[in-house]
């Protein structure tokens, strides 16, 4: 062989395995990263509030599933997944003493509102960092009812997000504190009004023999 | 570059131009090296310098071997989220010493082109951490410099050569913007989060400030005194989790009310421990309300048990809490503010008690330097 040519081959395996680091592992390392520190966050709301916890992993799972079937790329489930961590972030706003120490159902309707505000404030902080902003839309709706997030002037991806992220969202919740069968009652009664359709169906299908949340 | 290169090879193609080409190179890189290197404080530019002398090098054996060796630290970093750091440098050394052996020049070249290999070597190490404003001169310089070789005839190894090199310097720039970024989202959460709880951010920069100067001072590496400011502006995280009843109640706590207060310790590790970057910093938050005297909570350590760094942001925060009238961060109705002097004796009072007495030093010293300032 010329050495010639072997140090060709050599520069040109380097600049091979340097391209590959440069579009696969640095951006993927880059989002494991940002899951790290978004995730961070979460642990802290489930802190605060610890009947919230374990509600964030239960939640990215399903939804990574649901998202599964719904044909999603890696990079979309890794961005709804985000979503899913981020959508309670302004929880830290609600007072403690409102969600600690209470029971489901004895809040009154100020009391509610109160607590339905975490949406629209987590919404308007995530706005205000940069690399989080995309997530604002999906966080500031993800309790909205699919009716109105048609209505909303939501980009596609936004809004189907939204709508993934709200309804395993609320399967879990009513999982967690009514049973499994309930949830899915909900689910499928609220499939057209409260949640997309198709979306529901397939979360529907993504948690049947999932025995987590029971 | 490919601008840069153009215009360099069309001038280079006289004859005239060619003759004052290199020496101008190294004219202006010289200058430019000496003004970054004041500049930078000891971040160095002179990489360009390695190409005006690979002019008159063995071209082949000093590419390869430059090659090989980002090649044999890219591999010995993986995995480690920092693909070329100071492991990379005797590496480097060696590949300059290689270049430098090779010259068909006077043999009185060898030591300053090995030098000038070694601070190349350290410049593209570093590359990724420049300022961005600083940068594209390089890439200008650099890109002359090929346009050089590529008049000379020596287009085809030099391509080979920088390839990999350009390909380097744009992986070290992805992961320095991709730290930027965990970095910049984590202190923008972080500080959103603490304003939802307010009182605390002022008296958490100025805690962060007074931590990395005695960091400092007590001769940790910068980077070290850096994580240590980081550390000091989270290390009250913990407190998203506290009731915000008990930590705005005026008047004292109950035993109880306080117990709940001091779970803000542990829970700030626990939180911060999520973020693979932090787990030192997870530590030192854990930890920065334990005493020398093991009195201290959350688990009562004591002495060599506690960080050092946890010390120093124990007394940071002891002292700005004294000077701004706050408690446990929180500003109390009935505590007036404390002067600095009067602070800083009660802060040397609980030396080797709750606070660490070579840690105590230190600060004073950094203090008074920073009122000097």
């Amino acid at each position: 062989l010329e050495p010639a040519a072997v140090f060709l081959a050599v520069l040109g395996a380097l600049s091979a395995g340097l391209v590959y680091q440069l579009v696969s592992v640095i951006p993927a390392q880059t989002r494991r990263r940002m899951l790290g520190a978004v995730r961070a966050f979460g642990r802290a709301i489930e802190l605060r509030f610890p009947n919230h916890a374990g509600l964030n992993d239960l939640v990215a799972r399903l939804a990574r599933r649901s998202g599964h079937r719904l044909g999603l790329g890696p990079r979309r489930l890794a961005d709804l997944e985000m979503s899913v961590r981020l959508r309670d972030i302004g929880l830290c706003a609600i007072p403690y003493g409102l969600v600690n120490g209470r029971t489901w159902g004895e809040w009154t309707l100020s009391e509610t509102s109160t607590y339905d505000c975490h949406a629209e404030i987590g919404g308007a902080m995530l706005e205000s960092v940069p690399t989080l902003a995309r997530f604002a839309p999906v966080v500031r709706c993800h309790h909205t009812s699919f009716a109105v997030i048609e209505e909303a002037q939501l980009g596609p991806g936004a809004r189907f997000d939204a709508c993934l992220v709200k309804a395993c969202a609320e399967y879990v919740w009513h999982a967690r504190h009514r049973g499994a069968e309930s949830a899915r009652r909900h689910l499928r009664d609220g499939a057209g009004t409260l949640y997309e359709p198709r979306i529901a169906a397939q979360v529907l299908r993504a948690a049947e023999g999932w025995t987590a949340v029971k | 570059v490919a601008l840069a290169a153009l215009l360099g090879a069309s001038l280079l193609s006289w004859p005239e131009v060619r003759a004052f080409a290199l020496p101008g190179f190294a004219a202006v890189l010289a200058w430019l090296g000496a003004k970054w290197r004041l500049v930078e404080r000891g971040v160095a530019l002179e990489a360009p310098f390695v190409f005006a002398c690979l002019a008159s090098l063995g071209l082949e054996w000093a590419l390869a071997a430059l090659s090989a060796a980002w090649g044999f630290s890219a591999w010995a970093r993986r995995g480690s989220g920092d693909l070329l750091g100071k492991t990379a440098e005797p590496i480097m050394v060696a590949a300059a010493l290689v270049a430098a052996s090779r010259t068909q020049a006077h043999p009185a070249l060898a030591a300053p082109l090995f030098v000038s290999g070694w601070l190349a070597a350290r410049s593209f190490l570093t590359m990724g951490r420049l300022r961005a404003g600083s940068s594209w001169i390089v890439l200008v310089v650099v890109g002359a410099c090929v346009a050089g070789l590529i008049a000379e005839g020596q287009g085809a190894w030099t391509f080979a050569g920088l390839l990999p090199l350009v390909l380097v310097a744009a992986c070290m720039r992805a992961q320095a913007r991709a730290e930027g970024e965990v970095r910049g989202t984590l202190g923008s959460l972080s500080a959103m989060l603490q304003r939802a709880h307010p009182n605390t951010s002022e008296h958490l920069e100025r805690v962060a400030q007074l931590a990395e100067r005695t960091a400092l001072e007590l001769g940790l590496p910068s980077e070290r005194a850096k994580l240590v400011r980081e550390a000091a502006r989270l290390h009250d995280i913990g407190k998203i989790a506290v009731d915000e009843r008990v930590l705005d109640k005026p008047g004292s706590l109950t035993p109880e009310e306080y117990r709940h207060v001091q779970l803000h310790a542990r829970y700030g590790g626990e939180i911060l421990e999520q973020v693979s970057e932090l787990r030192a910093v997870a530590e030192w938050v854990h930890r920065h309300h334990e005493r020398p005297d093991g009195k201290g909570y959350p688990d009562g350590l004591c002495g060599t048990q506690i960080p050092v760094e946890a010390q120093i942001i124990a007394v940071a925060d002891a002292f700005d809490a004294m000077t701004g009238g706050l408690h446990g961060g929180q500003r109390r109705p009935y505590r007036e503010p404390m002067a600095p002097a009067s602070a800083l004796a009660e802060v040397e009072r609980c030396a080797g008690t709750q606070f660490d007495p070579r840690v105590v030093r230190a600060f004073r010293a950094a203090y008074e330097r920073g009122e000097e300032i």
